[in-house]
């Protein structure tokens, strides 16, 4: 999870894996890392570079994410290897 | 209209002109509701895997054409790296479909549209059917139609499929684009991918063997990126070995990835110029999963959930049970007094109604339990049941995904088993089925409801709960054990959509508890009257003189036969007969136990006659009613079993490690429960 610390650290640039970025936020998929046919399985079901998604829910178990109307759950394992970066400018605190 | 003069010939014989059609689509985009509203034809809306694994088929009629519609299974792609994905894609390439209508959620185009490309590439003439276009103003986007549907050369009908809106529109697509050529999409791929491409597609060209409708391109494009059934595909048409050698050299893995790339991209491209993107707002749903998803409430509420719903199943059958019990015990009862031939009145009665009535009274419970599972499916519960479980899962080598056809294992095994071809990995799908078996369906609830319910009295709910549980225990120390032996390695991991809660309509899971329901029933009129009526000759044999079930017949003995191996779990050759007929069928059970202690024409005769029988007791109850959780799971679950697995090997295996496992754990019980004195 994100501390505060973590936050005020943190530049525009900074990439966070999604599982680590708190709810209510909105970052673009930067990157997928990881094996070839994992990451290409992911990409098809749309989760790919340039996309925006919004952390529904991040607290235990998988990650609920939405991009447009659709929700995807996420473990916790792959949710670590998705590189994303903040939107909307600064992290509300 | 315009009718082409090949086909005014067909109308002026009366007959219609057929067009086969597939409907293909991404999960949760409304496939099934659009199937049914084209065919009538009722069918489940749902969403955990394998709502559509089935191949389904209906018809449509309408001025001069007959459409053969098949309902290809719900797949994001057609790289078949599921069993789902692969069985879709087969369909349109062998069985070559005239139409393929694909069903696009307008909220989600640009991953809907990615699935266009692959059947594009298939050189399949496609129209898209954009679903939910009512939805589309919710979050303020809009999509052009008209300029998409130029821009990917692709008839494009707007529709609202659960309202029915849209479908003439789309029938007259299909009588417009019957027989036209569509040009393919725009996709480009990098110079050298389509360099390479070209070669490849020259060399195939030389191979006479190769079906003339065989799209070139595509094959090429999945020689390119080493696609492991290529080989295979070759072989059939008796490509030399050398050639297959050299057309697999041009492949590469990370042409996949470029490929894949190139295709977004161009969607990307296209859609930019007709989609405005909407805003992403927190849905009614959204707020539903933050509860039901809850670190700290999720899982009481599935065990709620879970409770309710067996609560529910018991309170409702209960009195459809007594009464079928009441109508078969007087109907048994008649034939033996009224029939003059003694041995055709015991066949009749004994054997035919009272075996047959054994099984039908579980007809209730199995019903309801299937109208739950429905319930809990359509409105969207069962994928979140995953999610909650996910964690736990994860512990055992698992993930979410692998608990719902656990769950649906609870109502039949076959279809449980069969749900697991959505499952992506290889490794995760084998060990799911091979514990699935575990999983207690609604054919051993007879046997727990009869014994617990004589010989444990109130605690009889306790006691059939226990047994669930320990079915489950079972199933998740079976998938620790087999992956750290046989499938070593991480599970994939764990990526699943969740769909929208619906209100679950009470129509569909009418329909869904009748479709699987009337299977048992359909058991209970072919194998398992059979199956009783060979129990009822066994149990007569040798003719003249002996007792009816007595010690002296046939079947005694193959029960004497076995039973020194199963003395150590408190069975007499009785209960031994009754697990071997068993294996036919787990309703059996009670159905061969019913006509060996008599009594078999009812329910309440069968209680009575194990209560004075004095050979049925706590003890050995229980041992029974464990090893009948855990041991052989029926014949139709080991014949979908070999087919699912696609090996003797892991069935065999399966059959060996429940026996087994079934033996200790009766074992267990027994020797326990007679130290602790609960013996006879």
């Amino acid at each position: 999870m994100l501390t505060k610390d973590v936050i005020k650290t943190m530049s525009d640039e900074t990439l966070v894996p999604l599982g680590f970025v708190s709810e209510g936020k909105k970052v673009r998929i930067v990157s997928i890392i990881g094996g070839s046919r994992i990451r290409n399985r992911i990409i098809e079901m749309g989760l790919r570079k340039g996309i925006d998604v919004t952390i529904i829910k991040n607290s235990f178990g998988p990650v609920i994410i939405a991009i447009g109307q659709t929700r995807f759950a996420l473990g916790r394992g792959i949710s670590a290897k998705i590189l994303t970066r903040l939107i909307n400018g600064k992290v509300n605190k | 209209m315009t009718i082409k003069t090949k086909n005014i010939k067909d109308i002026s014989d009366g007959s219609k002109i057929s067009i086969n059609i597939a409907l293909i689509g991404n999960p949760n985009t409304g496939k099934s509701t659009l199937f049914n509203a084209l065919t009538g034809l009722k069918q489940k809306i749902g969403n955990w895997p394998g709502v559509t694994v089935e191949k389904k088929e209906g018809k449509r009629s309408f001025n001069n054409f007959e459409l053969s519609i098949t309902d290809l299974p719900g797949t994001y792609s057609l790289s078949a790296s599921s069993l789902d994905e692969q069985i879709a894609r087969d369909f349109i390439v062998h069985d070559t479909p005239e139409i393929v209508v694909q069903i696009v959620d307008a909220s989600n185009l640009e991953r809907n549209l990615y699935l266009t490309s692959m059947i594009k590439e298939l050189g399949a003439r496609v129209i898209i059917a954009l679903n939910m276009m009512d939805l589309l103003e919710k979050d303020g986007s809009s999509i052009d139609v008209q300029k998409l549907s130029k821009e990917l050369h692709i008839p494009i009908i707007p529709m609202i499929a659960n309202k029915k809106i849209g479908v003439d529109d789309l029938e007259n697509a299909i009588e417009a684009v019957y027989q036209e050529d569509q040009k393919p999409m725009g996709i480009r791929y990098s110079k050298e991918v389509e360099e390479t491409l070209s070669k490849i597609q020259n060399m195939l060209a030389t191979i006479p063997s190769i079906p003339t409708n065989f799209k070139l391109r595509w094959l090429a494009i999945q020689i390119l990126q080493n696609s492991t059934e290529i080989p295979t595909l070759l072989k059939r048409w008796n490509v030399k070995d050398t050639v297959i050698g050299e057309l697999t050299s041009f492949g590469k893995e990370d042409y996949e990835a470029e490929i894949i790339d190139s295709k977004y991209e161009y969607i990307s491209k296209v859609t930019s110029k007709v989609w405005k993107k909407g805003e992403t707002k927190l849905t009614r749903s959204d707020l539903i999963d933050k509860v039901v998803t809850h670190k700290w409430l999720g899982i009481p509420i599935f065990l709620l959930i879970m409770w309710g719903s067996f609560q529910f199943v018991f309170a409702i059958s209960v009195p459809f049970m007594e009464l079928i019990d009441m109508l078969f015990g007087w109907l048994a009862g008649l034939l033996v007094d009224n029939i003059q031939i003694e041995w055709l009145g015991s066949l009749l009665g004994d054997g035919i109604v009272g075996g047959v009535g054994s099984v039908l009274i579980f007809v209730p419970p199995i019903f309801t339990m299937f109208f739950i599972l429905s319930i809990l499916e359509d409105s969207g519960y069962l994928a979140r049941a995953a999610f909650v479980m996910d964690k736990l899962m994860v512990k055992f080598g698992l993930h979410g995904h692998s608990f719902i056809p656990m769950l649906l294992g609870f109502g039949c095994n076959v279809p449980a088993i069969m749900s697991t071809r959505a499952l992506k990995d290889k490794k995760d799908r084998m060990i799911t089925i091979l514990i699935n078996p575990f999983m207690s369906c609604g054919a051993r609830m007879p046997v727990f409801i009869l014994f617990a319910g004589l010989f444990f009295g109130a605690s009889a709910g306790t006691v059939i709960f226990a047994l669930y549980v320990l079915g489950i225990a079972v199933a998740i120390l079976t998938a620790v054990l087999l992956r750290k032996t046989f499938f070593k390695g991480k599970s994939a991991p764990f990526i699943m959509e969740l769909p929208t809660y619906h209100s679950p309509k009470l129509k569909a899971a009418t329909i869904a508890m009748w479709d699987k329901g009337k299977m048992y029933l359909k058991k209970a009129g072919t194998i398992i009257l059979i199956g009783v009526v060979f129990v009822w000759f066994l149990a007569a044999m040798p003719f003249g003189g002996v007792e009816y079930g007595g010690p002296d017949t046939w079947l005694a003995a193959v029960g004497t036969f076995f039973e020194p191996i199963f003395k150590p779990l408190g069975f007499d050759w009785r209960i031994v007969v009754a697990l071997i007929v068993g294996f036919i069928a787990k309703e059996l059970v009670i159905g061969s136990l019913g006509t060996i202690v008599g009594g078999g024409e009812s329910e309440e005769g069968i209680k009575s006659a194990i209560l004075a029988d004095g050979g049925f007791y706590a003890l050995n109850s229980l041992s029974l009613m464990v090893f009948t959780l855990l041991y052989v799971p029926c014949a139709a679950v080991v014949g979908v079993m070999k087919k699912e697995t696609g090996s003797w090997r892991w069935t065999i295996f399966s059959i060996v490690y429940s026996t087994v496992i079934a033996w200790l754990f009766a074992f267990a019980v027994f020797q326990i429960g007679s130290l602790m004195g609960f013996g006879l």
